[in-house]
């Protein structure tokens, strides 16, 4: 992985089209400004984690596997 | 949101049905915005979000305090117009999505929890930014007490 230090203001690019501005930085959290074509798509990366989960989970298990779970978990009512 | 009996079948099972709509889809399924939630007795405390675009699409679903009796939901501000509410608004339902793999215990995903507003009928996926929950919490079965 490229590791590169910036301050507040300062960016980095990424080819030809792509911007990466830090427009504030705090103990916890930074804040940054993405600039990129509109065919790039730009999220979270929680987002690409929670598609790809949903696209993995999105076929429910057999009805076998539902009960033997539900047994295991304990049953409580929602 | 409608909640009866899910036809002949539920009827006679005890199915309970209820409609809810995702303003928003969720994501890696932003078109699918209409989904039932299935309770069978059976298989509690698991519930069922079937899509109605495509039936096929079907999330398997566990409480999250079930698998993490600590857990804290933030709601954002997109999330709260989306579930037409705001954050402290009591009877929000939060059900983690579980996913199922051959030969392991199924994990759930704590990071993105689905969250239902039942006195509004609506529901959306949370993603937790600021949290630090995985996304393939391991399910452990539960053990009595000896």
């Amino acid at each position: 992985m490229l590791v590169i230090r910036r301050k507040e203001g300062q960016a980095i690019r990424i080819g030809d089209s792509i911007v990466v501005e830090v427009l504030e930085s705090t103990p916890n959290r930074v804040k940054l400004g993405v600039s990129a074509p509109p065919e790039v798509r730009v999220v979270r990366a929680e987002v690409l984690l929670a598609e790809a989960g949903n696209r993995e989970a999105a076929a429910a298990p057999s009805a076998d596997v539902l009960a033997r779970w539900a047994q295991r978990l304990g049953r409580e009512s929602v | 949101m409608a909640t009866e009996p899910n036809n002949a079948a539920g009827a006679a099972g005890g199915i309970r049905s209820s409609d809810y709509t995702f303003p928003a889809g969720i994501p890696a399924f932003e078109k699918h915005t209409r989904f039932r939630l299935l309770e069978n007795p059976l298989y509690a405390p698991i519930v069922v979000l079937e899509s109605e675009l495509d039936p096929a699409v079907r999330f398997a679903c566990v409480p999250v305090a079930l698998l993490a009796p600590d857990y804290k939901l933030e709601l954002g501000e997109e999330d709260c117009e989306l579930l037409g509410c705001d954050a402290s608004q009591p009877g929000l339902v939060v059900l983690a999505i579980l996913t199922f793999r051959h030969g392991s215990p199924p994990t759930a995903n704590l990071l993105a929890p689905v969250v239902l507003n039942p006195a509004q009928g609506l529901g959306v996926q949370s993603i937790q930014w600021n949290a630090q929950y995985s996304h393939v919490h391991p399910v452990r079965e539960e053990r009595p007490c000896l």
